[in-house]
């Protein structure tokens, strides 16, 4: 899902910068700096919405903000307000599942999201609490192990909000491996060749595109 | 010299009348091959016609690669098929007719016989959840005793609600195989970091 890259990327560098998205067969824009978004609250939580459902989004960094307004809003405090009560569509729903499905085994940071308002907060400390009791997360189990349908759309709230925020983060290979060496020495799994692994991973990440299309 | 074709199989299997024939069609991109003929047994109550050997469809993923369907008799005492089935597949779909207490009994015996000789990936998709007298997924994962394992209601004739209990199966088995593979690269994730 590229708009939740862009925007991941542009507020993590905090240069200024202007996203451009297409709504509707209409392009609209939303400038952005190390201050937060430019606009109302209720202006950047609605543009923020667009943003995420908008299958064209581009982000321009050489960008001239003297016409633009005074008022930011603090990007924790803006993307909080755009997912509070947020809902999505099956399109939309489909979309954000292969997005997880691809991410690595992350780290979480912890961020004091409930200053912000965070709706989904409690969900995010028992994020962060699992990637402190196993060292590692995975966003695949998380939003797998969702009690129901409300729960899951909190779970890929949580998940669209972290990783947009830079909460989440690849976690380094070497601290993961040290981590399953522990595990293993108790777990006596059977152990295959890294080349089968790789492979296999691979080969059902190609199924799961064909069967997508079909 | 140009590369070999490789083939992995995906297994849909489960009680009489159930749905693996339509399923297999609906992930199918080929001409479905059917074993159907004319149910002379108890099944002629259930319909017309019945499969006997296999229904067999393929799924062309790239130039490289097929998905192989096979959709199972409908029948405990084809248990034995799946020595020979389960070689080379990433997993197996049961399906199990939410109205018919046969279906259940059948798919009891079915699914202990899996358990306890096949070492794969699996989802259960209900069916038939909008007919009177359909038991519900809690209903039938108890009745069942199916443990942890997956139950996803689905109408089989659909195709979007095939390709889901599908996805399930297979994003279930890519997580499993992404948490046995640590040679992950982490430049494999460099477009979205």
């Amino acid at each position: 899902m590229n708009t939740l890259v862009f925007l991941r990327r542009m507020i993590i560098s905090q240069q200024p910068a202007r996203v451009d998205y297409t709504v509707s067969n209409q392009t609209k824009s939303i400038y952005y700096d190390r201050s937060g978004f430019v606009g109302t609250p209720i202006e950047v939580a609605q543009a923020l919405r667009e943003i995420f459902k908008s299958r064209a989004v581009s982000v321009i960094n050489d960008v001239d903000f003297s016409s633009v307004g005074t008022l930011r809003i603090f990007a924790p405090q803006a993307i909080s307000s755009a997912l509070a009560g947020y809902k999505f569509d099956a399109e939309t729903r489909a979309v954000l599942l292969s997005f997880t499905m691809r991410l690595p085994p992350l780290m979480v940071r912890l961020f004091p999201m409930n200053r912000y308002a965070f709706q989904d907060n409690a969900s995010y400390m028992k994020m962060h609490m699992q990637f402190q009791h196993n060292g590692v997360f995975r966003m695949q189990h998380y939003i797998s192990q969702a009690d129901n349908s409300l729960d899951e759309i909190v779970r890929l709230r949580v998940m669209m909000a972290t990783y947009i925020l830079g909460l989440i983060a690849p976690l380094s290979k070497q601290s993961e491996k040290s981590h399953n060496a522990t595990q293993r020495v108790y777990g006596n799994k059977t152990q295959k060749t890294p080349t089968t692994r790789g492979k296999k991973v691979s080969l059902l990440s190609k199924i799961i595109m064909r069967i997508r299309g079909l | 010299m140009e590369d070999a074709k490789q083939i992995v199989k995906l297994v849909i299997t489960g009680p009489v009348n159930a749905g693996k024939t339509t399923m297999v069609q609906n992930l199918s991109d080929s001409q479905v091959t059917a074993t159907d003929v004319a149910a002379t047994d108890h099944v002629s109550q259930l319909k017309s016609m019945t499969t006997v050997g296999l229904d067999f469809g393929i799924l062309k993923i790239d130039e490289t690669l097929e998905l192989h369907l096979f959709g199972t008799p409908g029948q405990s005492r084809f248990n034995f098929m799946w020595n020979i089935l389960s070689k080379g597949a990433i997993g197996a779909i049961f399906l199990v007719d939410s109205t018919s207490d046969d279906s259940l009994v059948e798919m009891t015996k079915m699914f202990k016989y899996f358990q306890k000789h096949v070492d794969l990936p699996v989802v259960v998709g209900a069916t038939k959840q909008d007919m009177p007298g359909a038991k519900s997924i809690e209903e039938l994962k108890s009745l069942l005793n199916l443990g942890d394992t997956m139950v996803i209601p689905v109408d089989a004739r659909k195709k979007e609600e095939s390709k889901i209990l599908a996805l399930t199966l297979l994003g279930n088995a890519l997580v499993d195989a992404q948490e046995e593979d640590e040679d992950y690269e982490d430049e494999d994730y460099e477009d979205l970091f």
